[in-house]
């Protein structure tokens, strides 16, 4: 979607005309689902957040300014929604992160023969890689590749140093190497 | 190597739901809520209050931020109080403590009299010759009409010369002094090597410790303390011999002065050394 669409969706948004929103929403629910999903973790908490996102659209579309390039408008809207979201959810999200604490280890155990790096597991899927991570890297990961967020924001949002987030990726990019993905 | 964010973000993007339904009834229901606009009552110009479900917790709320401003309230009075009972204790044990060490000086003169006094430093006695012969130069033209100043400047230099002149006229006259008194006021000094100057009309005779020695070109000069009434001044010392012993002296000396009077004596001084008023004569140790 071109700026100038966007803005004619705008502009029938704030003149109360759905087909506007229809329009952002099929071409950006994608879009903004990854990013929302990448940040909260859970499927039913994204499918929630993503829902907010467009009606909260729908309300404040006459905030929007023209001309500032308005896919980083739309994915910053969704991130600060889904960390709000998330801040709501810390009790119950720490709670749960110290619970896996003292069992943190992968749903998935997959070793290579020799355990370097160099050994490439082949035919393996996506899903199964990103299970041989742990809870942590697998956050620090979806928030980097779906939410495209800095590593900065992703230590404020998880409330981690940034050593410990840079760190964390690392591990998992190199476990997923093993698995034949590699960082683009 | 597959790449990780494409694959990734493909898989995601084949898990989409369909949200349309929920966002549709989410927007339809924004106008439903809006229509509930809570009831508004002015019960005074400055307050408005909503009536609201949540109205206890307001007023909970309203309550607590009451009791906050008034503690704070409360508790800066009572610092204030504190700092201003600690400000008062500490003015009235300085001023006992000032006026305690007033009364075991046993000072009649003020403070500031005797700082008066003090001022009269030696940066004021080291002041150069040339600048006060400048001074001089500089207060001619002031006294004269604007529009002259040539011969303001030839005034000024005439009187430079004129200064130069008696110097060396006086200077002449002090040696003769000097040789003249010789011997006559041996018995005063009791450091043996003093000048024995003959007593003048002029003269005085004060009792005064030696303060500091100075040379300033070839002229010798001692800055002296009044022991009487604490007065810093400077005497010239024409022989080297008085200013060698003087220098040596520690205690209270009773020092004959000769009091430049006359103006061409004044002028002597003041081409000397601008403060200085007396010359050595001669001293005893009292």
């Amino acid at each position: 979607m071109t700026e100038e669409q966007f803005s004619v969706c705008i502009k029938q948004i704030i003149n109360h005309d759905q087909s506007g929103l229809r329009a952002i929403y099929d071409a950006y629910l994608s879009y903004i689902y990854q990013i929302v999903l990448g940040i909260v973790g859970r499927r039913e908490d994204a499918e929630d957040v993503t829902s907010d996102f467009f009606i909260k659209l729908w309300q404040k579309a006459d905030t929007f300014r023209d001309g500032h390039g308005h896919k980083g408008y739309l994915a910053t809207i969704a991130r600060n929604m889904a960390i709000d979201y998330l801040r709501k959810m810390r009790r119950e999200v720490l709670d749960s992160f110290s619970e896996e604490a003292d069992d943190d280890t992968p749903k998935t155990e997959i070793v290579a023969p020799d355990n370097t790096e160099e050994t490439v597991i082949s035919d393996i899927s996506l899903n199964e890689a990103l299970n041989t991570l742990k809870e942590k890297e697998r956050k620090v990961v979806d928030m980097k590749i779906l939410s495209e967020m800095t590593f900065n924001e992703i230590s404020e949002a998880l409330q981690m140093p940034m050593g410990t987030v840079t760190w964390l990726y690392r591990e998992a990019i190199k476990k997923l190497r093993r698995c034949g993905y590699e960082e683009s | 190597m597959k790449n990780l964010e494409t694959e990734y973000k493909k898989e995601i993007a084949s898990e989409v739901p369909d949200l349309w339904a929920r966002i549709e009834a989410g927007i339809n229901n924004l106008p439903m809520q809006n229509n509930v606009a809570p009831e508004v009552t002015n019960i005074n110009s400055n307050v408005v209050y909503i009536n609201t479900n949540n109205n206890v917790n307001v007023k909970k709320n309203r309550k607590r931020r009451n009791i906050t401003v008034i503690s704070s309230v409360l508790g800066a009075v009572a610092c204030l109080v504190v700092a201003v009972t600690v400000v008062i204790n500490i003015s009235s044990v300085k001023s006992e403590k000032t006026m305690n060490a007033a009364a075991a000086r046993g000072e009649t003169k003020s403070e500031a009299a005797y700082d008066a006094e003090a001022s009269y430093d030696s940066s004021d006695m080291f002041m150069a010759d040339e600048a006060y012969s400048t001074n001089d130069a500089a207060e001619a033209p002031a006294e004269a009409p604007a529009s002259d100043y040539e011969s303001v400047y030839e005034e000024a230099a005439e009187c430079e010369e004129a200064v130069a002149e008696e110097y060396i006229a006086e200077e002449a006259a002090t040696e003769d002094r000097a040789e003249e008194s010789n011997g006559a006021a041996a018995g005063n000094n009791e450091a043996g090597a003093a000048s024995n100057n003959v007593k003048k009309e002029t003269d005085i005779v004060i009792n005064a410790k030696v303060i500091s020695t100075y040379v300033k070109g070839e002229d010798r000069f001692i800055t002296l303390e009044n022991s009487d009434n604490h007065e810093l001044f400077d005497i010239f010392v024409p022989d080297a011999d008085d200013f060698e012993a003087l220098d040596k002296c520690a205690d209270n000396i009773e020092i004959t002065l000769h009091e430049y009077s006359s103006d061409e004596e004044k002028t002597f001084a003041k081409a000397m050394h601008k403060q200085v008023k007396y010359e050595y004569v001669s001293y005893r140790m009292p």
